[in-house]
């Protein structure tokens, strides 16, 4: 076990790293399931990792059900970390975000999260 | 698709790993064999290991290009996408992946230039260099690459690893080929040489198996990050595995060296211990292909490090 020994004893004397070469959903403005008062411009979703742009998108859909026509999503210039969905005004009911994304490592990632307008 | 990108990546794999294993095999093992040099086994040994370096720097450039539609695919989220050449070129233009590889792209197409020009040193040299970077470059994609804790650290670390891995399992091929060779019936000559080259061999994967642990615990605990992990997600149990077929490995190697190669010294006990060898060596390169083949599938899932709380 010579080489198990040497990972034990290192992880113990190691800070915790921070690495996450997955994209997964961290948080998002609206906030995962939250009710904001007043239509929000844009909707902000903050990953664990860097994006691939070309391949990193998110899509709405209304109270109906119905898609909402918007701008393709962006990957912040200044936050590769961070995909921006800009949006039309939008009237009180409940919103769906549908996205995909692929982290710099070429993994693909999807996933979904509500929210409520007042 | 992921069938179909573990079943690339695995044979790229090899390819790579065996291009490189030959390439160095020649350097230091043959190249410094003035006492058979002039024998016709020696002549025709370099002949062989010409023919099968070239094989796989043909099949590492095939495997390369293959692997752009199935990353594609994996990207995309649908077969069909990835098939379509237009995504090929975004892959290759728009991501940090597809960049990287337009790179290791180029050296396997240099190193596979190289290996179709006839056997002279300069060429062979260039060939084994362009082998170097065909294997170092791919520790620049994939999880080492992202991650910003680790930084370039972790690169290097996994490109050493990388190189030292191909070194020692690249290194079985051709030793595999000689020992084969060396215990046919005719093979006395084949085993002379076996007998001159086993002593590099063994300096030299002594060193690349310790340079292959010291760098993979740097990996385990950056990708893994705690021993709970190791034992507690599918990265980690996966990566359990292979850590325990790289012992079994090292043990294989280890009795190699201590009882079978010092019984070569004994003319009379030659033919047995060359058997003994051989067998060995071949269940080394079982043993490496199910290490290569775990690394396959490790490449596609998130590690472990991901799905353990943090604190």
């Amino acid at each position: 076990m010579k080489r198990m020994l040497l990972p034990i004893a290192l992880t113990a004397v190691l800070p915790a790293p921070t690495a996450f070469p997955h994209a997964f959903l961290d948080h998002a403005v609206p906030a995962v399931g939250s009710t904001v008062a007043g239509a929000p411009t844009q909707v902000e979703l903050y990953y664990t990792q860097a994006l691939e742009p070309a391949f990193s998108e998110a899509a709405l859909t209304g109270p109906d059900g119905q898609a909402i026509t918007t701008a393709r999503a962006s990957v912040d210039p200044q936050n590769p970390m961070e995909l921006v969905l800009k949006l039309p005004a939008l009237s009180p009911g409940h919103y769906k975000v549908k996205w995909h994304v692929v982290s710099v490592d070429t993994h693909r990632t999807e996933g979904s999260f509500s929210f409520d307008v007042q | 698709m992921a069938e179909a990108l573990i079943a690339v990546r695995f044979v790229h794999f090899l390819a790579a790993m065996g291009a490189f294993g030959i390439g160095a095999f020649r350097v230091y093992g043959l190249a410094g064999e003035s006492s058979t040099r002039q024998t016709a086994a020696y002549g025709e040994l370099l002949r062989v290991l010409h023919r099968a370096m070239t094989s796989c720097a043909l099949t590492a450039l095939l495997t390369a290009l293959a692997m752009v539609p199935c990353v594609a695919a994996e990207m995309a989220g649908s077969t069909a996408v990835g098939l379509d050449p237009q995504t090929w070129r975004l892959v290759l233009t728009d991501t940090t992946f597809g960049r990287t590889w337009c790179w290791h792209i180029g050296f396997a197409m240099v190193l596979l230039v190289l290996c179709l020009q006839p056997p002279r040193r300069v060429t062979d040299g260039a060939a084994t260099l362009a082998a170097l970077l065909l294997l170092a470059s791919l520790g620049w994609v994939g999880h080492a690459a992202v991650d910003h804790a680790g930084g370039i650290g972790h690169v290097i670390n996994q490109m050493t690893h990388l190189t030292a891995a191909g070194l020692w399992l690249g290194g079985l091929a051709p030793l595999g080929l000689l020992l084969r060779r060396a215990t046919a019936a005719d093979g006395m000559a084949y085993g002379e040489l076996a007998r001159a080259v086993l002593p590099h061999f063994s300096r030299v994967g002594y060193a690349a198996v310790a340079m292959v642990a010291l760098t993979g615990a740097v990996n385990s605990i950056l990708l893994v990050g705690s021993v709970a992990a190791l034992a507690e997600t599918g990265y980690g149990r996966l990566l359990a595995l292979k850590i325990l077929l790289f012992l079994t490995m090292v043990a294989l190697a280890l009795i190699n060296r201590c009882q079978l190669v010092p019984r070569l010294r004994d003319a009379a006990a030659v033919p047995v211990a060359l058997w003994a060898l051989y067998r060995s060596v071949v269940g080394e390169q079982a043993l490496g292909l199910a290490i290569v083949a775990v690394v396959s599938v490790l490449g596609t899932w998130p590690p472990a490090i991901e799905a353990m709380p943090m604190h």
